[in-house]
């Protein structure tokens, strides 16, 4: 892909592409300027990112102060070993960049929650019933659920196999479990250009796989 | 998944299951034909990856909604009041974040306000690395000496209370940052590297203008370091901190103790009350009045 990401979160560079960019901040680690061009094109979409990933994850409290504190996290991972993180990179277009902008800033929010949640293991924190069945409850509709336990029981391969159009069968299965188990709407699937489809097209594999589970493939 | 790389990179990692680089190079639509088909096969049957997958379909997603657009302008002005370079942080730092601005702050004002304002002009020129051992001493108390500038902490000390520190890392940090021989002298001292320590705090102190911070934290090595014939020197060094500044708390607080050391207990008992004297209200003062005899 070499399509640039047109966000006004994305900074276009002066001359310099963001893949560039990520390189030479890797080798030149206390190069001043270097870097306040990395800050002002990268920091709104790390703050992005990590918000996000935050609010994946449930966490609530103090939101912003904690978002602040990993964002300064994932510039550490970035420059550690002597950048050598960001000498892995080995991407060319913007959105590869981007991915792995937010591929940090996941794992530095993954590893701060899994540290929250030993926190809590320890303060001998327990979930209620109630507190389960509202989880429960807030992850679909009754349809969407039945959908859900028929996807996790059933044959996969069988379904794969017997989709019109075998070389699209397992994205096609791929797209209804991202769809109905974990929650992703069709505009948000289609945003990928790795699904080669528009959110209409996502609509339609969806229907008629959906037809199918109903009639027992 | 049977395939190991893909235009030179490795795109299969932890066993069976896909690595972040190729999620995203699958949403990216970057990968090889046949290693996306497999992606595919294992994407479907693989709860967690496809959850990772998820979770980076949902961060990356390139529309801001507004609520979001305003979320980040908060982050960014919290970033802007407190972070001006890269620093590392302590997990459980944001817990303390209230009570560690009011010590920086408390310092801060004693130092421009009182005799070290000297101390201020001299330590100015390597001012981050100073931030960064300054938030090694926020983690974890390496001592029961106090060391210029740190925050009490209890000493609870036990295998599982090591600090989880990456020495190596910030080693590589504290060479980017032009550090002092003072400030290496006491990024060594924390890890209790005591020669290097003593070497580098012995070149800090050769310096005239040494406040009585440099002079208290090379007592503070020689006293830990636990070397008889260092002892005197831990006193000569907390005696001369207290001759360039006599109401440097620090020093009198690591006198008792080197009293406390020396089976003097008249003596220590009498540098507590003269600590108590001067600070009668931080962890340092509650740690003195419980070793206070009537």
């Amino acid at each position: 892909m070499t399509e640039p990401v047109t966000s006004r979160w994305y900074k276009t560079g002066n001359g310099i592409t963001a893949a560039e960019l990520l390189r030479a901040c890797g080798e030149r680690l206390t190069d001043r300027e270097l870097w306040q061009k990395f800050h002002a094109r990268f920091q709104k979409a790390i703050f992005l990112y990590v918000l996000r990933v935050l609010r994946q994850r449930g966490f609530q409290e103090a939101l912003t102060d904690t978002a602040a504190d990993l964002a300064q996290d994932v510039y550490m991972r970035l420059i550690q070993n002597d950048g050598r993180l960001l000498l892995s990179f080995k991407g060319n277009t913007d959105r590869s960049v981007m991915a792995f902008l937010a591929r940090v800033a996941m794992n530095v929010v993954l590893h701060h929650h899994q540290y929250e949640v030993a926190d809590k293991r320890q303060a001998g924190v327990v979930v209620s019933i109630e507190e389960a069945r509202q989880f429960e409850g807030a992850r679909g509709d009754v349809s969407e659920l039945d959908v859900v336990a028929l996807l996790s029981w059933i044959d996969v391969e069988r379904l794969v196999a017997a989709d019109p159009d075998p070389e699209k069968g397992a994205r096609n299965v791929l797209l209804l479990k991202l769809h109905f188990m974990e929650g992703l709407t069709s505009e948000e699937i289609a945003e990928y250009p790795g699904f080669q489809l528009t959110p209409s097209g996502v609509n339609t594999v969806l229907q008629r796989l959906k037809a199918r589970l109903q009639r027992g493939i | 998944m049977g395939v190991d790389s893909v235009k030179g990179r490795n795109v299969m990692k932890h066993g069976e299951c896909l690595s972040d680089e190729t999620l995203t190079d699958y949403l990216e639509g970057s990968l090889d034909p046949i290693v996306q088909v497999a992606c595919e096969g294992h994407l479907i049957a693989c709860d967690t990856c496809r959850g990772r997958l998820a979770l980076f379909m949902r961060a990356l997603q390139p529309a801001v909604t507004a609520e979001e657009e305003a979320a980040v302008e908060s982050i960014a002005q919290s970033w802007n009041a407190r972070y001006s370079r890269v620093l590392p942080i302590d997990k459980g730092w944001h817990r303390k974040r209230i009570v560690w601005y009011a010590v920086a702050a408390s310092v801060l004002l004693l130092l421009v306000l009182g005799p070290g304002r000297m101390a201020v002009r001299w330590m100015n020129s390597t001012q981050p690395a100073r931030e960064l051992v300054q938030a090694m001493l926020e983690k974890d108390r390496p001592f029961e000496a106090q060391l210029a500038f740190e925050r009490h902490l209890p000493r609870v000390r036990s295998a599982a209370d090591e600090p989880g520190l990456d020495f190596d890392a910030l080693s590589a940090e504290m060479s980017r940052r032009a550090a002092s021989q003072y400030d290496l002298g006491r990024f060594k001292l924390i890890q209790k590297q005591f020669s290097e320590a003593i070497t580098l705090l012995q070149e800090a102190a050769r310096d005239p203008k040494a406040p009585a911070a440099v002079h208290n934290d090379l007592g503070v090595a020689y006293m830990e370091q636990a070397l008889a014939e260092n002892r005197p020197k831990a006193k000569e060094e907390f005696d001369r901190a207290l001759e360039l500044d006599p109401k440097f708390a620090p020093a009198v607080f690591n006198l008792s103790l080197f009293y406390d050391s020396e089976a003097m207990p008249d003596e220590a008992n009498r540098q507590r009350i003269l600590y108590l004297q001067l600070d009668s209200t931080s962890g340092w003062a509650d740690e003195v009045r419980l070793n206070l005899r009537p």
